[in-house]
């Protein structure tokens, strides 16, 4: 699925890794790391105290997760593809990433902000 | 248990302005009392009078809104602590053989009758000599402040009972009367008078309708009444006004031979006296209408507690004589804070008080400050604060009259000043400040935030009506912010000389 959901903005990428190593475990992760993140800004912060809880904290928990869907999915294809430097095609991989964990991130607040007490508004 | 309350002239209406304060805070009341509160003056357009019909109709819409079931408590599942007792207008209840509707204002009223006392009398169509034995009795003199039968009887009796009890003595035909005995039909439903005993209004109607509840002639379950009074005695001064008909120098002459009558007339199960010295801040010398408005004083706020007393006894414990209380305060300081009173006072209306003030606080200044806050906008109160009548209401009751009573309580002389509400609320309640430090901060916006936001989201399921449910997180965050401000010292300080 994660391979399909990249491959449709990057196109197929002549080394085979990308699909077959890649791209689902990034994905993979990702979509934990958003998860985890949402449920820590709703679930766990947002019943314990009203400390983070805002339209302004929920936007910098999504730059949050936007960067690390950004830094992670670089440096997982570089670990992989064992190059020194990020070609255009896996800056566009993190790029992609990062706009996933954003939808992500988005799609799982709509999910858990109904459980949240503090953050049962945010960001919409 | 309906308790008619009878409040006679302008003290009436200061007393049941404080009691409605009291009762809004949720002062100790029986768990099944209804308030029945009338008015009675001549006065229709007195300042206190109105000022005291707008608390009591705002109080009313509040408690509407805040409550599933609107009558009397017992057997709720709901915590009612503000606005909990029901105040209804007498014209409100069924009433037997009432001849003709008294609307349901709590100031029906008196009689029909507009002009002048000498016209009350029919004076013209009287014998000659009948006309110069009146003569004997009232002062008909030119001048125009105190001719007696020339005053207009529509800003009240203007501190003259002797007029007073005239008009009065016709209580028993007005269509108010006819509607009370009509309603008044439980033999568990008792009966209170307020009134004070050196102005014209109260002093004279007192004694009229303590003799007619009393008279044989009444149906059984009145007289068998339950029966208690507050009679204020003088407690302020007035400025001096050459033009007023009103003469303070015959305040306290008015009160002894007015109490000397009561020693021997007045037969209730209870009787409370109440007054003070005047302190030095005067009063206008106003003989009546709109610009007789005067400033709360903490013996009105004591004589609405006589009410709450006279409630919360039980019928076995009143006996076979009428019983005299009067109040004292632990010291006599010109300026009154907490720990001058006694128990009782402390706990039934004092503590209630302080929960109120900071609910006052909260609704306020916290609630507009935060209205995006997620407990805000479950409650819909972006949409519904400046729109809906029950926010406009309770707020039109908090930042206008209760901030405003205890502003003019906190003045007067002798003054009554526990809160502070302009400063922080760990500084509010003047006798204790809340400690605060690194890991405390007290009462703080975020502990605001996290009670309103917890008790919000518990009783989503059991209030859906957002009105209700605002009601009961008040109730919640006033009752935690008071256990923040944990025990007051009830010590008095040296006095200050």
């Amino acid at each position: 699925m994660f391979t399909s959901l990249y491959e449709l903005w990057l196109g197929q990428n002549n080394d085979p890794i990308f699909a077959d190593e890649i791209f689902t475990p990034v994905g993979m992760l990702t979509l934990l790391f958003a998860l985890i993140v949402a449920a820590v800004f709703y679930l766990l912060l947002g019943r314990w105290k009203p400390v983070f809880d805002n339209t302004t904290h929920w936007i910098i928990t999504l730059v949050v997760v936007a960067i690390f869907g950004f830094v992670y999915a670089l440096q997982y294809a570089k670990d992989r593809t064992g190059a020194d430097e990020a070609d255009s095609y896996m800056q566009g991989f993190g790029g992609i990433n990062a706009l996933y964990a954003v939808i992500f991130f988005t799609i799982f607040s709509a999910l858990l902000k109904r459980f949240s007490i503090f953050a049962k508004r945010t960001p919409f | 248990m309906k308790l008619f309350l009878f409040g006679i002239g302008g003290t009436g209406a200061r007393v049941l302005r404080s009691l409605t304060m009291l009762l809004a805070a949720g002062a100790k009341t029986p768990a099944d009392l209804t308030i029945i509160p009338i008015l009675l003056d001549m006065d229709m357009q007195n300042g206190d009078t109105e000022r005291s019909l707008r608390i009591v109709e705002l109080y009313r819409t509040i408690r509407r809104g805040a409550y599933k079931d609107t009558a009397a408590q017992g057997g709720q599942s709901e915590r009612r602590t503000f606005f909990a007792t029901p105040m209804q207008p007498l014209g409100t209840l069924q009433a037997d053989n009432a001849q003709e509707r008294i609307g349901d204002s709590i100031l029906p009223k008196l009689t029909e009758h507009q002009g002048t006392f000498e016209e009350f009398l029919n004076v013209s169509s009287l014998e000659d000599i009948d006309r110069e034995f009146l003569k004997l009795f009232y002062d008909n003199s030119a001048r125009p402040t105190s001719a007696e039968l020339k005053l207009n009887l529509s800003v009240g009796f203007k501190g003259n009972p002797n007029i007073g009890s005239v008009v009065f003595n016709s209580l028993e035909d007005s269509a108010v009367y006819k509607y009370f005995t009509g309603a008044f039909n439980n033999e568990t439903d008792r009966i209170f008078i307020i009134s004070s005993i050196f102005g014209g209004t109260g002093s004279s109607g007192f004694p009229q309708l303590v003799k007619l509840l009393q008279h044989p002639s009444q149906k059984m379950p009145i007289r068998n009444a339950r029966k208690g009074a507050v009679t204020v005695m003088p407690y302020f001064a007035l400025e001096e006004n050459a033009g007023s008909s009103i003469d303070q120098n015959r305040f306290l002459s008015k009160t002894k031979a007015a109490l000397s009558y009561y020693q021997n007339q007045i037969q209730l199960d209870a009787l409370y006296y109440i007054g003070d010295r005047p302190g030095a801040k005067l009063y206008p010398n106003v003989e009546g209408g709109s610009q007789q408005i005067n400033n709360a004083h903490i013996v009105e706020m004591l004589a609405a507690e006589a009410v709450l007393n006279f409630a919360m006894t039980g019928n076995d414990d009143f006996g076979d004589n009428k019983r005299y209380y009067e109040y004292a305060l632990r010291r006599n300081d010109r300026k009154l804070d907490l720990p001058h009173f006694h128990d009782n006072t402390y706990h039934n209306l004092l503590e209630p008080l302080i929960r109120f003030s900071y609910a006052t606080k909260f609704f306020t200044d916290f609630v507009p400050a935060n209205i995006n806050e997620a407990f805000a906008k479950n409650l819909q109160l972006p949409q519904q604060l400046n729109t809906n009548t029950f926010y406009t209401s309770l707020r039109n009751f908090m930042s206008f009259h209760y901030k405003e009573w205890l502003r003019e309580l906190a003045e007067n002389d002798r003054s009554f000043n526990p809160f502070d509400l302009n400063a922080p609320y760990n500084s509010m309640v003047r006798s204790r400040q809340i400690e605060t430090g690194f890991f405390n901060k007290g009462i703080s916006d975020g502990f605001l935030k996290e009670q309103a936001g917890k008790a919000e989201n518990t009783l989503q399921a059991a209030y859906p009506q957002p009105e209700m449910r605002f009601m009961q997180i008040l109730i919640e965050v006033a009752e935690r912010c008071r256990e923040k401000l944990g025990p007051i010292n009830r010590e008095l300080a040296d006095a200050v000389v």
